[in-house]
């Protein structure tokens, strides 16, 4: 079987590594007829079968993918944009300055790769600017829950090394709002990233570049990086309001001691979650954003929620 | 009559304005400046007096706003309002006077920081602009569009403090990172040492570590006037009139 290995692409034509080399496939035109739940049905990261008539090469098929990121489609409500899949860790990005932490959009992305079972990192750059108290709360209560938390600086060149060494010869995904120093880490992982980046971006504001599409990079160190577009809002697709408690870890770990089975940890009597967000045992922020996904989940059920058929 | 008072409540608003006490350290010395009776005390880091010396033979009128000590051989003392500085020598006897305000026209503030052997850092009375002057050659370096609380600057860099931030520079004034503080502290002024950066907040004290980027509070009963060495944090309570130390 030609298998490949996706690296990015446009929705029609997309850049595969093929027996070690980078090569341009199309689509085939069955699977543009696949795509009614999904907009864009191949993504990086995903594992294809070539076809080829000794000239050209058609993508045929995409193999069964192990996991996936994704999110609501900006048009087209109920569609699925899938943004990179067979992930081995998600790499999420946040810094401590402009754009400051934001713990609403780390714990909707920690739930998601959860719900996924992709391994996920946190990293807090630009720690040249300090941590202050408040995020040294933060990260302090995602290392208590079990998260690996590395802090870095690409200013200072602080943990860089850790990063490449998780990312050696593995797929891993940075996720991240705009602005958090993404590319940047990914530079000083491998400096001619920068260059792999100008080589195949199409896009440019005023000289200074910024990722705009999701692709996989081939890095000097064996592994791939998936370079995510900013994102300021993450659905959560393909997620139940009801079975968001499993994918808080320190949540789930409480559930059996609550006085109901199905307690949603809500405002349910004798929960075992809500005395534990009162006496500090979980972090106070985590049962805020666990509420707050929750009732965004519930609200918009009828466009998150779809399950695979 | 009435103008006399007030004339009078002005200049002792102005007298009280400013501090009376300066610390500073060089080497395992520290410098207690007592900048009204113009007298320097030094302790060494068990804070037992070594040496008391009288100051008012360098300038007999205006007041001493800081004290440094560069090397053993060089020494400065500033007297804001009048604009002058004073370069001492190994005896801490007067050597130069370099009179800023009426040569180069300019206030200064009151803290100036000497960077090399014949090169000093000054900044102006208004905290908005930060010169060097070497060889009584005035070089404006930066200028702040919000006014600067305080600044400090030794051989590893110049670290100014603002009302959000830290900026630091290196010691050729390449803008090297912003640190981030919290603003609602009220921070008042700024010490640097090897592994990281003090910063006076009114009953506290505030550490930023270097290495691991990490802010360390501690509450003590003492004034704005502080200095540090390695780990161990130096001010002098104006409630006692006693020089004190903490262990962070």
């Amino acid at each position: 079987m030609n298998k490949a290995l996706v690296l990015y692409g446009n929705g029609i034509d997309y850049t595969v590594s093929y027996e070690g080399n980078e090569i341009i496939t199309h689509l085939k035109g069955r699977l543009l007829h696949t795509t009614k739940r999904s907009h864009h049905p191949v993504c990086p990261g995903d594992f294809v079968r070539l076809e080829t008539d000794g000239k050209d090469y058609v993508l045929a098929e995409v193999l069964p993918r192990i996991n996936k990121i994704s999110r609501p489609a900006n048009y087209g409500i109920r569609k699925e944009q899938v943004i990179a899949s067979n992930i081995d860790y998600l790499i999420l990005v946040a810094s401590v300055y402009s754009p400051k932490l934001n713990t609403g959009f780390l714990d909707r992305i920690l739930a998601y790769s959860n719900m996924q079972q992709i391994e996920t990192k946190i990293v807090v750059n630009k720690i040249d600017y300090g941590i202050c108290d408040e995020e040294l709360y933060y990260i302090d209560g995602y290392r208590k829950i079990g998260y690996e938390v590395i802090e870095t600086s690409v200013l200072e060149n602080i943990n860089i090394e850790i990063i490449n060494e998780i990312t050696k010869g593995k797929i891993s995904a940075f996720l991240g709002n705009s602005g958090v120093g993404k590319s940047s880490l990914l530079n000083l992982i491998d400096p001619s990233f920068k260059q792999k980046v100008n080589d195949t971006s199409s896009y440019s504001l005023k000289g200074k570049h910024t990722t705009k599409q999701a692709r996989l990079f081939k890095l000097s160190n064996g592994g791939y990086i998936l370079d995510t577009p900013g994102i300021r809002e993450f659905g959560m697709w393909n997620m139940d309001f009801e079975e968001l408690k499993n994918f808080f870890p320190e949540i789930y770990k409480l559930s059996p001691e609550c006085k109901y089975q199905n307690c949603l940890h809500t405002n349910e009597p004798g929960c075992a979650v809500i005395k534990a967000a009162n006496n500090g045992e979980i972090p106070e922020f985590r049962y805020e954003n666990y509420l707050k996904i929750f009732q965004s989940l519930y609200e918009n059920r009828h466009l998150y929620f779809k399950k695979d058929q | 009559m009435k103008i006399i008072f007030f004339a009078i409540s002005l200049m002792i608003s102005q007298l009280f304005s400013r501090e009376n006490f300066t610390l500073s350290n060089f080497g395992d010395q520290i410098y207690l400046l007592n900048g009204f009776d113009k007298e320097l005390k030094i302790f060494d880091m068990n804070l037992t007096l070594q040496k008391k010396i009288s100051l008012k033979n360098i300038s007999q009128s205006g007041f001493f706003d800081f004290f440094i000590r560069y090397d053993p051989f060089r020494s400065y003392i500033v007297d804001s309002e009048s604009g002058n500085i004073f370069l001492l020598d190994e005896n801490l006897a007067l050597k130069k006077r370099l009179e800023i305000e009426k040569s180069h026209g300019i206030r200064i503030y009151r803290k100036v920081f000497p960077i090399d052997y014949n090169s000093l850092l000054i900044a102006s009375y208004e905290k908005d602009k930060i010169y060097t002057l070497e060889n009584n050659f005035l070089k404006e370096r930066l200028s702040c569009d919000d006014g600067f609380i305080d600044i400090y600057a030794d051989r590893n860099g110049l670290y100014i403090l603002f009302e959000k931030m830290i900026s630091v520079y290196s010691p050729e004034g390449i803008f090297k990172n912003n640190i981030i503080i919290d603003k609602t502290k009220n921070y008042e002024s700024i010490y640097p040492t090897i592994s990281g950066i003090f910063i006076k907040s009114p009953n506290e004290v505030t550490e930023f570590s270097f290495s691991s980027k990490k802010f360390k509070h501690l509450k003590y009963d003492g004034s704005s006037v502080f200095t540090a060495i390695d780990s161990l944090f130096y001010y002098f309570s104006e409630d006692s009139l006693k020089l004190k130390a903490i262990k962070l």
